[in-house]
C-alpha cells in the first residue's frame, strides 16, 4: 500500500484490488487468472492482428502468451509489468511468426515489419492497441443490461425493433434502456470527458 | 521504445481522451506527435469518433477462447464475469434477462417453492470415463493428473478436465481404439494425437485411435461434441455419427449435436468447410460458416444461422435457449443436472430465448422456469414433473 500523501478513497480501493488480484494470481487462483484474461486478451489479439494478417494465428499467439504469463506468474509485482510483458511477448511472437514464414506468403504490410523500421511501427501499433483496449474496458463497464442495449443499437447498428427481438424485450423496454444508457454516459461525460462525448455524439 | 516510455505515452493519450490532460502534459504529447508522421496520425485517429467506434466494434468482436489450452487451470465461467461488452451478451443478462433477472416476485408460491429440493442439485462438472482398447475403464474424475497411461507409442496425459494424447508417429502396429464416455452431468475435453481439440458435452461419447497412423483420421461420436480440427489436407478427418451421419471435415470448427433422444441431428459450422453425408439416402451437402445441416431421419436440409457460435455455447459454460421449445430445453437440463423429466400431460407449448450460465445450482434454474410460466413439481430421485 502507498503511504504518505492522502489518496482518494476510490483510487485507494482500486489499487488495493489490483494488488489483491496480483496476490491471488501468484497464488494460482483461477478467478484471478480469468480476470487477467478478461482484461488483456482482446487487446492482445487486436494488437497481434495489426502485425500478423491471419486472425487464427493472432488468436493463437495471444493465447500462447497468456499461457506464458501463467507460467511466469511469480515474476510480477504490478499489473503494469504484466501488461508490458504481454504486449512485448505478443510482438516478439508475431515477429517470429513472420520470420518463419516464406516471404512470398507475406503481405506487403507484413513484410514491412521485417525491415529495420519494423520495430518502430510495431511500437506504435502496440501503443494504439493498449490505449484502445483501455478505452474498451472503460466502455464495457456500463451496467450490463443497459450496455447490451447500447451495444446492439450503436455498435451493431440494429433498429430498436431488431434489438428488442434479439433481446426478447419489448421495444419500450429497449427505448427505456437506451435512455438510461444515454443518461449514464452524460453523467460520465462530466467525469470522463472526451470518451463519453464521442459515444454520445454517435447516439444522438 | 522501453516499457517506461510506453506506459508514459499510454497514460498521456488516455488523459487526452478523457479530457484530463494538463498543459505541460499536452506539450509532451505534442512534441511526441511531432517526432514522426505515424505518431501524429495516431493522435488524429484517436480523435475521430467513427474510427474509434470501428475499433471498439473490432475489440468487441474478439471472443475469448473457450478454455485456456492444456496445462492452464480450467476456468469455470462465473455467471457475471465481466467479458467486456460481451458480458451482457454472454452472461445471463442477454435475452435471458427477461427470463432471469426481471422476474416479478411470484404472486403465489408454486408447489416447487413450497417443497424445496432438499440439498440443492449442483450443476455438472468436468469428468469422463476412459475405456482402453482392452476394456479397462479409468474414471477421469478421480484419476490423479499427469501421465495416466501408455498404449503402444501413445502417452495419455490428464489435465484438469482434459485428456491429451501424444502419439509416437513411429508406431507400426494398428493403433488401439479408445473410447471416452461422458456421463450425464459431466463434460470433458480431449486433445487428439493430431492436435485436434474436441469438447464433449454430457451424455456423449467418442471413439478414436490412440494414433492416426493410417491415411485418414476417423472418429465416432454420439451425443454432442464441438471440434476444432487441426488442418492436415493429406489426412482427411471424418466424424461418424453412429447409425446416422458422416461428417467429412474440410475445415476446422464445428458443433455436432446428435443425441439419440433428439428428433434431429444438427451440425453447425463456425469456420472452414464441412461435408455432411446422411445415411439412408438423404444425400449430402457442403456447409460453409454460419450454415447448419439438420438431419431428420431420411431428410437432410440446410439452414443459415445468424450466430453459429450459439450452437457451441455449452462449451463456454452457457446454455443457449434461443428459439428452443420447452422439451428441448428440458432435455438439455436433464443431461446436465441428471434429471428425469416427465410430462404429466403433454409438452406445454413454451418457447425460450436467451442464455444462462451452466454453473448455476438447480434451484436457480427452477426459479427461471417458474418465471417462464412452466408449472412443475419435483419428486424423489431427481424427477421433474411438468404439469399442464
Amino acid at each position: 500500500m502507498h503511504g504518505g500523501r492522502t489518496t482518494p478513497a476510490l483510487q485507494y480501493s482500486e489499487q488495493h484490488n489490483d494488488q489483491q488480484l496480483i496476490r491471488l494470481f501468484r497464488a494460482g487462483d483461477e478467478s484471478a487468472a480469468a480476470d487477467l484474461y478478461g482484461r488483456y486478451y482482446k487487446g492482445l489479439v487486436y494488437f497481434a492482428r495489426r502485425i500478423v494478417e491471419h486472425a487464427g494465428e493472432a488468436e493463437d499467439i495471444a493465447q500462447d502468451t497468456m499461457v506464458k504469463l501463467f507460467h511466469k506468474r511469480n515474476d510480477f509485482e504490478q499489473l503494469s509489468e504484466i501488461k508490458s510483458f504481454l504486449y512485448i511477448s505478443v510482438r516478439n511472437a508475431c515477429f517470429n511468426y513472420l520470420k518463419a514464414r516464406d516471404r512470398h506468403a507475406l503481405s506487403h504490410r507484413e513484410l514491412l515489419y521485417l525491415t529495420p523500421e519494423g520495430e518502430e511501427s510495431a511500437d506504435l501499433e502496440m501503443l494504439k492497441s493498449r490505449v484502445l483496449a483501455e478505452i474498451y474496458q472503460e466502455v464495457s463497464t456500463l451496467p450490463a443490461h443497459c450496455g447490451e442495449v447500447f451495444r446492439l443499437l450503436f455498435i451493431h447498428k440494429l433498429t430498436t425493433a431488431q434489438a428488442a427481438e434479439k433481446l426478447g424485450l419489448s421495444p419500450q423496454t429497449v427505448l427505456n434502456q437506451k435512455a438510461r444508457a444515454i443518461k449514464l454516459l452524460r453523467y460520465r461525460l462530466s467525469e470522463k470527458g472526451f470518451l463519453a462525448l464521442l459515444l454520445l455524439m454517435k447516439m444522438l | 521504445m522501453d516499457a517506461q516510455r510506453m506506459n508514459e505515452l499510454e497514460l498521456l493519450l488516455l488523459k487526452k481522451l478523457e479530457g484530463e490532460i494538463s498543459g505541460e502534459e499536452q506539450q509532451r504529447l505534442d512534441s511526441w506527435a511531432a517526432e514522426s508522421p505515424g505518431n501524429a496520425r495516431l493522435l488524429e485517429a484517436l480523435a475521430d469518433p467513427d474510427w474509434m467506434l470501428e475499433q471498439m466494434a473490432e475489440l468487441e468482436s474478439i471472443r475469448e477462447p473457450a478454455r485456456e489450452p492444456l496445462v492452464v487451470p480450467l476456468r469455470r465461467a462465473p455467471l457475471l464475469r465481466r467479458w467486456g461488452w460481451a458480458a451482457a451478451v454472454i452472461g445471463l443478462l442477454a435475452a435471458g434477462a427477461a427470463f432471469w433477472l426481471m422476474r416479478a416476485p411470484a404472486p403465489q408460491q408454486s408447489p416447487a417453492a413450497q417443497a424445496p429440493v432438499q440439498a440443492d442439485v449442483q450443476p455438472g462438472h468436468e469428468g469422463a470415463i476412459l475405456t482402453l482398447a482392452d476394456g479397462t475403464q479409468i474414471p477421469l474424475d478421480s484419476a490423479a493428473q499427469g501421465e495416466i497411461a501408455r498404449q503402444g507409442g501413445s502417452t495419455l496425459t490428464l489435465g484438469k478436465g482434459q485428456l491429451a494424447y501424444d502419439a509416437d508417429e513411429g508406431g507400426s502396429e494398428a493403433p488401439a481404439l479408445n473410447t471416452i464416455t461422458i456421463p450425464r452431468g459431466r463434460q470433458f475435453r480431449l486433445l487428439l494425437p493430431d492436435g485436434s481439440k474436441v469438447w464433449l458435452n454430457s451424455a456423449s461419447s467418442i471413439r478414436f485411435p490412440v494414433a492416426f497412423s493410417g491415411a485418414e483420421r476417423r472418429v465416432t461420436v454420439t451425443g454432442e461434441a464441438y471440434f476444432e480440427v487441426a488442418e492436415n489436407p493429406a489426412k482427411p478427418f471424418t466424424v461418424e455419427v453412429t447409425g446416422k451421419t458422416r461428417l467429412r471435415v474440410l475445415g476446422t470448427r464445428f458443433n455436432l449435436k446428435a443425441y439419440p433422444d433428439e428428433p434431429v441431428a444438427v451440425a453447425t459450422l463456425m469456420q472452414g468447410k464441412l461435408a455432411v453425408e446422411a445415411d439412408s439416402g438423404a444425400g449430402q451437402t457442403v456447409l460453409l460458416p454460419n450454415e447448419q445441416a439438420i438431419i431428420n431421419g431420411s431428410r437432410l436440409r440446410k439452414n443459415d444461422v445468424a450466430n453459429a457460435g450459439a450452437a457451441a455455447a455449452w462449451k463456454d459454460g452457457l446454455f443457449n435457449f434461443d428459439n428452443k421449445k420447452l422439451d428441448e430445453v428440458m432435455r438439455e437440463l436433464a443431461r446436465w443436472y441428471d434429471l428425469e423429466i416427465v410430462y404429466q400431460k403433454g409438452v406445454p407449448d413454451i418457447m425460450f430465448g436467451g442464455e444462462m450460465g451452466r454453473n448455476e445450482p438447480l434451484s436457480n434454474v427452477l426459479l427461471g422456469l417458474q418465471d417462464a410460466n412452466v408449472k412443475f413439481k419435483i419428486e424423489a430421485n431427481r424427477r421433474l414433473v411438468v404439469l399442464p
